[in-house]
């Protein structure tokens, strides 16, 4: 069942070097309850596309065009009052760095209790406070941090917290932006794994934007490929891995280093396109090894592949 | 909290060498003139047995180096040399006495430059970009560019000749103080602590036009380290998370204030030099008598030692409160460590 | 709907750029203004600052648009040769102040060690201390004229042009091209000629405006406390001395004018450093 379904959406950057356009025409849509790994490199639109479901994006960005239907509701024709009750609350944001993305000043356990009295008004301090510690009891933080300030708690603890953060009031859309990428790696592996096991027990939709595919391979349902502004596939994730369609999907999966298997690491050639200026007809096809003729002229549609969807004139007419 | 006692000792230290170079900067301005300072403040037009008992008197006629010696080492034993013009009185005496004038218009101009700057600075930073802010801009500019003598006679213009509601000059009515001893030279607060309320209010009445002559050309400089602040902190990754929290702005803003507000003040802190300045200004404006007017008073008579000794005093007097704040900024900020 | 888009797009990037250019644009205007002016003078009024009219005290009139002083100066006269003597002071001053204070810093910035430090201790002990009295003690003990007034002035600021292209040698000593460039053998009189100072240059003009204007507020200051030039050369801040005692009587002309030629003359400058400023250093945007 489709909970999200973002249509066309076109966000631009508006700077002094030019109009970036970040996020130019995508659409793509997420069910209840999977998590879906949106994956790209940095500058490929992702984190834009994520903080655009959610309307926290800097004041030079611009949404130019496209709906974001959530629910039935088109998130971007709301007013700022009407989005703020459903930010935290319906769908809510894990951010990268967790050390930057709490205030330095105040308890954790004031920053979960003001979360919570401040969409559920009728609540009385004390319950808050109740909530906040079961919260962070959920995701194995003792309650006796309650009274912590961010900097007295461990990475992978902040982390948690921020978790605990967006899933306190039991959203339906968790948006987690590169989550675990500014923690250690078996910190990272007890993070997602937290992740996963929240969404199934709250049934919760999980957006994880990530340039890891491995990362996403692993934990999510479903994979978006994202490239310079556009999605290039979407599908299930034991398919994308085992079998890619387009050729950069191809490139990220042959980059991946893998530790028992003894492989031949090839990296994509050349580098990620200038936003403003965007290569003519395929974004990919400068690096792309299969490019064909057409590549360079038009923009190839987004096709349906059993399943799969694939923006590649290898697959389209 | 080893290495914030490392930072207090090793700054503390520093001091010693940046006060032993301003006294010797003084020590050079005020000497190694062509000809003496005496003569060159004064003139040739003095007899010649006058300036001759003045420099004996001031000890110019040493040499130079003994000269330096006595300067600091009176120093350190606190004595600032004595005045030459008023019956020999110790410098540093005449220093404290007028102190406390200057450090109560202080404390009220720079009490009003925070509240403007504050508000002003908070509302353009969080406005950043649009046509406030770029007033409040504006604003900070033209105060910063106001030059304090023509605001003080303006307001006592205003406020004292055409509208007669304020007094134009001088800390307090005369009438008021026969009879009476301030304790701490402070006037609103020794009304207060000797039960004289009419004093106080006295006090504060004069207080009025001069502190916000010096308070709102200070917040000039303000608003634009508020609104910088300001600024900085909204661009901080917890004001996005948030907002995508769904809290409403205002809880947001406060957030940012708490998180502004304790590098504003420390730095509001290093800017009491331009405080001084400031206050030199006002008071030669306003008849106030405190160590501006003083030292200006002193220049006329050219009272040569005690001119040197006001000098130092300032010297010593904003290197000790430099070394405060920046001792304090580090308190709090744990990022500063050497 | 594509060519809306377009011209929106064009519009919103505009938008940013003007606000900057805006107020160097009105600063400049406003210098430039005032120069002009002073240069007119002679053809703007017939009268001499220094020569009396024969009435004195007169409100502003036709005959006198900005009144007469108590010795029948003509105040508008005043104001437009003022102008002259402000703006001598204060740009001989600075340029003084440059002269010594960026060299000092681009030696001390770049080459570093036991000369580094010891200047720079001494110039935060001359920059923490008070601007105006230490001008006031300078110009105290040289005698009140016009050279006098600018070597005080000079001198103040000199470490205000240490620091910061110290500050800037310092950075830029460290970029990865300058070590390149020295890797390769390359004199340091080039590295500083062709790397460094060019960096330096736009921060150079920010600071040099903002500085030009609190320059005339310490040349205002030291004539207004009678350290700058003698009477009766016309300038803005021993007008507002002369007048103090006439205030109180109620001749306000006597100091209106100087006072506002001051607060507009620095304004001048600031807009020029703040519009300048934003040019060249874009701001981080923030989320809304």
């Amino acid at each position: 069942m489709t909970l999200l379904e973002i249509r066309n959406l076109k966000v631009y950057y508006y700077t002094r070097r030019g109009v970036v356009k970040a996020v130019d025409d995508v659409s793509i849509s997420l069910d209840r309850g999977e998590m879906v790994g949106l994956v790209g490199e940095s500058g490929s639109g992702k984190s834009t596309l994520g903080l655009s479901i959610i309307r926290v994006l800097p004041h030079q960005a611009k949404v130019v065009s496209g709906s974001i239907v959530f629910e039935g509701i088109d998130l971007l024709k709301l007013s700022e009052k009407e989005m703020r009750k459903i930010r935290g609350k319906e769908i809510s944001m894990v951010f990268q760095d967790p050390l930057t993305s709490l205030d330095p000043l105040q308890k954790i356990g004031d920053q979960l209790i003001e979360t919570v009295l401040e969409h559920e008004r009728n609540l009385s301090r004390k319950e808050a406070c109740e909530i906040a510690k079961k919260t962070l009891q959920d995701v194995g933080i003792p309650s006796e941090r309650m009274d912590n300030y961010p900097h007295q708690l461990s990475g992978g603890q902040r982390q948690r917290v921020m978790i605990a953060l967006a899933t306190i009031l039991k959203p339906k859309l968790i948006i987690a932006d590169e989550p675990t990428t500014a923690l250690d790696v078996i910190v990272q592996d007890r993070i997602m794994d937290l992740l996963a096991s929240l969404k199934k027990e709250l049934k919760v939709t999980v957006l994880l934007i990530t340039h890891d595919l491995a990362l996403a391979a692993e934990k999510s349902d479903k994979i978006a490929v994202m490239y310079a502004g556009h999605l290039y596939e979407y599908g299930a994730s034991k398919d994308i891995v085992s079998k890619p369609l387009h050729p950069y999907t191809q490139g990220l999966i042959d980059s991946i280093p893998d530790v028992f298997v003894k492989k031949e690491i090839r990296e994509i050639k050349g580098h990620p396109p200038d936003l403003v200026n965007p290569p003519k007809g395929c974004r990919f096809h400068p690096r792309c090894p299969l490019r064909m003729d057409v590549c360079s002229v038009k923009e190839p549609p987004i096709v349906n592949v059993d399943g799969r969807l694939v923006r590649c004139w290898l697959y389209a007419q | 909290m080893a290495s914030l006692r490392t930072y207090i000792v090793v700054r503390t230290l520093m001091t010693i060498p940046i006060i032993l170079i301003l006294l010797t900067l003084v020590f050079v301005i005020l000497r190694i003139m062509p000809g003496d300072p005496i003569t060159s403040m004064i003139g040739m037009k003095a007899p010649p047995e006058y300036i001759e008992m003045l420099k004996e008197k001031a000890g110019l006629n040493k040499p130079l180096i003994i000269q330096y010696f006595d300067y600091l080492f009176g120093i350190f034993r606190g004595d600032f040399g004595r005045s030459l013009i008023w019956g020999e009185r110790p410098v540093l005496q005449e220093i404290l006495d007028h102190l406390p004038a200057t450090i109560e218009l202080t404390i009220f101009g720079f009490a009003v430059s925070i509240i403007i700057g504050l508000i002003t600075g908070t509302i353009a930073g969080v406005k950043s970009g649009t046509k406030t802010d770029t007033s409040l801009r504006i604003y900070s500019i033209l105060a910063y560019a106001t030059f304090i003598p023509w605001l003080g006679m303006m307001f006592q213009l205003i406020f004292g000749v055409y509208l007669k509601i304020l007094p134009v000059g001088g800390r307090i009515n005369p009438s008021l103080t026969i009879n009476w001893r301030p304790l701490t030279g402070l006037y609103v607060l020794d009304g207060l602590l000797t039960e004289r309320i009419d004093i106080t209010i006295d006090a504060l009445k004069h207080l009025i036009l001069p502190s916000i002559t010096l308070g709102i050309v200070l917040s000039g400089a303000y608003t634009r380290l508020v609104r910088a602040n300001i600024i900085e902190v909204l661009g901080q990754d917890f004001v996005r998370a948030a907002k995508a929290r769904g809290l409403s702005e205002t809880k947001i803003l406060r957030h940012v204030l708490k998180n502004a507000f304790i590098p504003i003040l420390t730095m509001m802190g290093l800017q009491f030099a331009i405080l001084l300045t400031g206050a030199v200004l006002t008071e030669t404006t306003f008849s106030w008598p405190g160590m501006g007017t003083f030292l200006l008073e002193r220049i006329k008579y050219v009272d040569y030692t005690t001119i040197q000794g006001t000098i130092v005093f300032f010297a010593l007097f904003v290197s000790i409160v430099n070394l405060v704040v920046d001792i304090l900024y580090a308190l709090i900020d744990p990022r500063i460590r050497y | 709907m594509n060519l809306v888009n377009v011209v929106m797009d064009k519009l919103r990037m505009r938008g940013l750029l003007e606000n900057a250019n805006a107020l160097f644009k009105a600063g400049l205007i406003i210098v430039v203004g005032i120069i002009v002016l002073s240069i007119l003078a002679p053809i703007l009024t017939p009268y001499s600052p220094i020569v009396g009219t024969g009435d004195s005290l007169e409100p502003p009139s036709l005959k006198h648009p900005m009144g007469t002083n108590n010795l029948g100066y003509d105040m508008f006269s005043r104001i437009l040769y003022g102008a002259r003597t402000v703006l001598t002071v204060v740009i001989a001053a600075t340029l003084l102040s440059m002269s010594i204070g960026v060299p000092l810093g681009l030696i001390s910035g770049y080459y570093g060690g036991k000369v580094d430090r010891a200047l720079s201790i001494v110039m935060d002990s001359m920059y923490a201390f008070p601007s105006l009295i230490l001008a006031l003690a300078i110009a105290a003990v040289l005698g009140a004229s016009l050279i006098n007034a600018i070597i005080a002035i000079a001198v103040v600021y000199v470490p205000t042009y240490f620091r910061m292209v110290r500050g800037q040698a310092l950075s830029i000593k460290s970029l990865l091209y300058v070590e390149a460039a020295r890797a390769l053998g390359a004199s340091d009189f080039r590295i500083i000629s062709k790397y460094v100072f060019p960096n330096l240059l736009p921060t150079v003009l920010v600071v040099f405006s903002m500085n030009i204007a609190d320059a005339i507020l310490t040349e205002a200051g030291l004539s207004f406390l009678g350290f700058s030039v003698p009477p009766p050369t016309p300038d803005w801040g021993a007008d507002l001395r002369a007048g103090h005692s006439y205030v109180l009587a109620g001749y306000w002309w006597l100091v209106a004018f100087p006072g506002l030629m001051i607060m507009l003359l620095a304004t001048g400058f600031a807009l020029i450093g703040e519009g300048l400023s934003d040019i060249l250093n874009p701001r981080r945007e923030v989320v809304r």
